[in-house]
């Protein structure tokens, strides 16, 4: 199995954030799990190694979470120093866990990306969010960052939650292109059930931005970032040119990854497979030399086709015409005719140069897109 | 094989809630039908809907053997009723197969609107009926007042009264020994040539139809060559068997008694219930008097959602038709909807039951169209037609005069609600015709109403306003002239035909607003802005606009886990396809209901 990524997740926070529906536990009650965590995640990685796993020619390395900079930094360094140097390696960050002497760390273990977990650069509500920074955190995190050499910086936003306006967003939008991060990931607020915002806003004590706000916002983002020159490559992603995220391509073009870590998700071929969300389970399985692998399944030629759809639409980019008939066998104009001339009447969808993409009304509109095709 | 004077066919009769079904699970219990440990609680409520909404929708029968207190042992068919006002007719199909009626009271309540009315159906087929007070055990019990009203206001006899508690058991035993004392045993002549009734029917898909019958005279057996009179078809039966209550095979069924057959009928139409079997060889010279068709009293449109399961619904109405005799249909077409069926039911639970049932049982999905009583149009060239389907109104230049069914209701309330149900009544055009204190306290109030408005949560209503107090009974009282008019819907400047309705002309305007506010709300944003209108002729009364739908898009990457994305993605497309595509609109099911849940 030739895998080209590689994913880390670390399932542990300080505390939980109040709209995180991710897998991820606080370190405090976990400290039995999190002490050994960085053992269990060489093991893993170990037997996937004895499966005759091929990491040869890996491009993206990607330690997500959770908040990875908990780990110390020879946890970091040693399960790089299992693997072959990648192009790319991503470690996400949250600005009150780094200082200069852990970034500069950091970056000779082969680190080369950070992307920090800013959400917003407005104090009140980075308090109510339950983040465990403030404003000026990201600013010294970040500058730090730059000191200790990172020169592809990634900052995360979060848009559309309780009380934020226009003029809040555009205010954090400023402040993350006054810092000049490389790499900018944009996410509209969705609230599950699970977490505390998702319990309340199903209350009615909660009101995040609707619809309509949320689109106003989404458009705002993408006009001043642009203009800025972060272009906007895939729906929720911008970066200068150059800068966009090799891992988070891998995603939307279905290239062949291999999660590790609690609760980690994979990809290779038609096989999609999970690990074990529990941490018990999880460290049970990989101490004992077992897989932690659970909900492996196989999709069929039409869910990998519209799987590859859904996913390469969310590129810029889009789909060309060729390239996916050379890979897939198939050619979508032919297949999927129907719904594409519908898709580009209702104006969701451009089709030009042997390439469909979505256009910006269809970037708002992707799931109205994506399912004709599922 | 048993001798005639030891049977008893009876019926247990009540008002909705009144212990029915507790009353027959205990006489099921009590004669060792059932052993205890097997008792599910309403064991003859055997649907899930049944069960699930504590009413009985359909009967059933059940054959009990009762050793008496004079040694003698009985046999006993109990043939179950529903007790909703909408189900009167299948009411009145179980007491053409019987001698005599428990008629249970509420102990608590007292008399109802449906006690009345079942009361006068059993009457009508001159029924021995047994009153039982039931409910004894209750706080608040008060059965020597309720004795009174049955003597007061059914001008029933009381001197067999009984006092009972389904749910104690208190009084099963004497209920027991007046059914063998007081109802007489079937009168019929084994010798004669056979004549059963089909009071009911169901649809196996082994054995094809199978009728449930009461035989009067004469017997039927496996082999014999039968023929249904009115259909005229001949058949062979393959086999006899009774109810206790899962169905058991026995040799012969004699005079008077009840059970069913089966005689591999594939067709629904050859065996209707109300027919008479008799020997193909040997008939006997006379139908019996069979059942007057159900009435029909409001009528939808249901159709498929999705096109191709036209025939599937044809199937299942058929299949379901002959197990529910009351429920008419034939094929119609729709505009907006294309192919389906306009039905005619009973009234509106029984509606809400069948489309149930059809999703249910036939795993269809479904769309009815808001339902609409029949009016009668009489146009300027003479022609009388009765429109069913406010589509088929005439112009209003051809239409000489509507008119619309009216009922004469029964409403039972305690008198404190008197003046709120007054101001109901005149609301829903209404006109009094009499009152009568039942009690010092409970007054029975008698309109004449409009079907249309008594369909439309007249009942709901009534409820709410009463503090759940009320009960009504209706019955057709003939048709009344009125100032109606066809209200149209469009959506996204195209007349949506399913959505039509004919309301009368002074809260037409109203009916309008409300209907188009709820459908902006029930319609989901398209991608486009969707106007909904509501139109009198050419002129628009009232107008919405769905905005248009802007943002729908998963912007979270969560580390690579595409299932997750591809999930939501395939729930989203399968929400898509419980709407309908009308015109460029998606319009979900709930949207053609919607004159049903406007509010006042």
């Amino acid at each position: 199995m030739k895998f080209t990524s590689i994913y880390v997740h670390i399932p542990f926070c300080r505390r939980k954030c109040n709209y995180c529906d991710f897998v991820s536990y606080p370190v405090e009650e976990q400290q039995q799990y999190f002490s050994v965590y960085g053992d269990l995640l060489l093991k893993e990685l170990n037997l996937w190694q004895q499966q005759e796993c091929d990491f040869s020619q890996l491009e993206s390395i990607y330690f997500g979470g959770g908040t990875p900079s908990l780990l110390p930094v020879e946890t970091i360094s040693k399960i790089l120093s299992d693997l072959p140097q990648a192009a790319e390696i991503t470690l996400e960050a949250n600005p009150e866990t780094v200082d200069l002497v852990y970034l500069q760390q950091l970056r000779k273990t082969g680190v080369n990306r950070l992307s920090l977990g800013a959400q917003s650069f407005n104090d009140q509500a980075l308090q109510s969010m339950g983040r465990c920074h403030t404003a000026e955190q990201i600013k010294a995190a970040f500058a730090a960052a730059r000191q200790a050499g990172f020169t592809n910086i990634n900052l995360d936003l979060i848009y559309g939650w309780p009380y934020q306006d226009k003029s809040i967003l555009q205010a954090d939008l400023q402040a993350a292109l006054v810092l000049g991060s490389e790499h900018l990931s944009l996410y509209g607020i969705s609230l599950s059930e699970q977490s505390p915002w998702g319990q309340k806003k199903l209350a009615g004590q909660l009101a995040i931005a609707d619809s309509d706000l949320s689109a106003d916002m989404q458009e705002i983002a993408m006009e001043t970032l642009e203009s800025a020159g972060l272009m906007q490559y895939e729906i929720a992603n911008y970066a200068k040119e150059g800068f966009a995220s090799r891992h988070n391509c891998a995603y939307w073009r279905r290239q062949n990854y291999l999660g590790i870590g609690c609760a980690a998700a994979s990809c290779y071929i038609d096989k999609r497979w999970s690990n074990l969300r529990s941490l018990c389970d999880y460290t049970v399985n990989v101490e004992q030399g077992r897989l932690p692998v659970c909900e492996q399944e196989t999709l069929s030629i039409d869910e990998i086709i519209a799987e590859a759809i859904f996913l390469g639409l969310r590129l810029r980019q889009g789909i060309n015409f060729n390239q996916f008939a050379e890979q897939y066998g198939l050619k979508p104009e032919n297949r999927f005719a129907k719904q594409i001339r519908q898709l580009v009447n209702n104006g969701l969808l451009v089709v030009e140069d042997g390439s469909m993409r979505l256009s910006k009304k269809g970037i708002l509109l992707g799931n109205e897109v994506f399912y004709k095709f599922v | 094989m048993t001798d005639q004077h030891l049977i008893r066919n009876f019926s247990i009769i009540a008002h909705i809630d009144h212990g029915k079904s507790t009353l027959a699970d205990r006489l099921l219990e009590y004669t060792g039908t059932v052993a205890a440990r097997d008792m599910s609680k309403q064991l003859l409520d055997s649907m899930d809907l049944e069960q699930e909404r504590g009413i009985t929708i359909k009967l059933q029968a059940v054959r009990l053997h009762y050793h008496a207190e004079d040694g003698q042992e009985y046999q006993l068919n109990l043939i179950d009723t529903p007790g909703h006002v909408d189900f009167n007719y299948e009411v009145s199909r179980s007491l053409a197969a019987c001698e005599g009626a428990l008629l249970v009271v509420d102990a608590v309540q007292g008399i109802e609107a449906q006690t009345l009315a079942n009361v006068y159906l059993a009457l009508e087929h001159d029924l021995e009926i047994i009153p039982v007070i039931n409910k004894i055990d209750l706080p608040g019990a008060d059965p020597e007042g309720v004795c009174k009203q049955i003597e007061d206001i059914i001008g029933l006899s009381t001197e067999n009264v009984i006092f009972a508690s389904a749910k104690t058991g208190e009084g099963t035993l004497q209920i027991l020994e007046s059914i063998i004392k007081l109802i007489p045993p079937p009168q019929g002549d084994l010798q004669k040539p056979l004549t059963a009734l089909i009071f009911d029917s169901h649809f196996d898909s082994y054995r094809g139809v199978i009728p449930y019958i009461r035989v009067f005279d004469g017997f039927i057996e496996k082999g014999m060559k039968i023929q249904m009179i009115n259909s005229g078809k001949s058949m062979e039966v393959t086999e006899t068997g009774i109810f206790t209550p899962t169905a058991k095979q026995v040799e012969r069924l004699n005079a008077g008694e009840v059970g069913y057959i089966a005689a591999a009928i594939k067709n629904v139409k050859d065996s209707q219930v109300g027919d008479t079997i008799t020997a193909a060889d040997n008939p006997c010279p006379f139908p019996l008097p069979g059942y007057r068709p159900a009435v029909s009293m409001v009528y939808c449109g249901l159709y498929p959602v999705e096109n191709n399961d036209y025939n599937d619904l044809k199937d299942a109405l058929e299949k379901l038709q002959l197990n529910d005799a009351a429920l008419h249909f034939e094929p119609e077409t729709s505009v907006a909807l294309g192919f389906g069926f306009r039905c005619g039911f009973l009234g509106l639970l029984h509606m809400e039951i069948v489309k149930e049932r059809l999703e249910r049982e036939y795993n269809l999905s479904l769309l009815i169209t808001a339902p609409s009583v029949s009016y009668r149009a009489s146009c300027i060239d003479g022609n009388v037609i009765y429109v069913d389907n406010p589509v088929k109104l005439p112009s209003a230049n051809e239409l000489a005069l509507i008119e619309e069914p009216f009922v004469k209701s029964t409403i039972m309330i305690p008198s404190d609600y008197v003046g709120s149900v007054m101001e109901l009544a005149n609301e829903r055009r209404g006109t009094f015709i009499n009152m009568e204190y039942i009690t010092p306290t409970r007054v029975m109030m008698i309109y004449d109403l409009p079907l249309a408005e008594i369909i439309f949560d007249f009942f709901d209503n009534l409820k709410s306003r009463t503090r759940g107090y009320a009960s009504l009974d209706y019955e057709f009282a003939g048709y009344r002239q009125a100032d109606l008019v066809k209200l149209d819907i469009l959506v996204n400047e195209q007349v949506v035909d399913a959505l039509s309705c004919i309301v009368h002309k002074d809260s037409a305007y109203q009916r309008g607003r409300a209907l188009v506010t709820k459908l902006r709300s029930l319609i989901p944003r398209q991608l486009f802005e969707v106007p909904v209108q509501a139109a009198l002729g050419n002129k628009v009364i009232a107008r919405e606009s769905v905005k248009p739908l802007r943002k729908d898009v998963l912007e979270k990457c969560y580390g690579g886990d595409i299932s997750r994305k591809r999930k939501l993605l395939e729930k989203q497309k399968e929400g898509k396809k419980r709407m309908k595509q009308v015109g460029n609109v998606e319009i979900p099911q709930e949207a053609f209901m919607a004159v049903l849940k406007i509010k006042e």
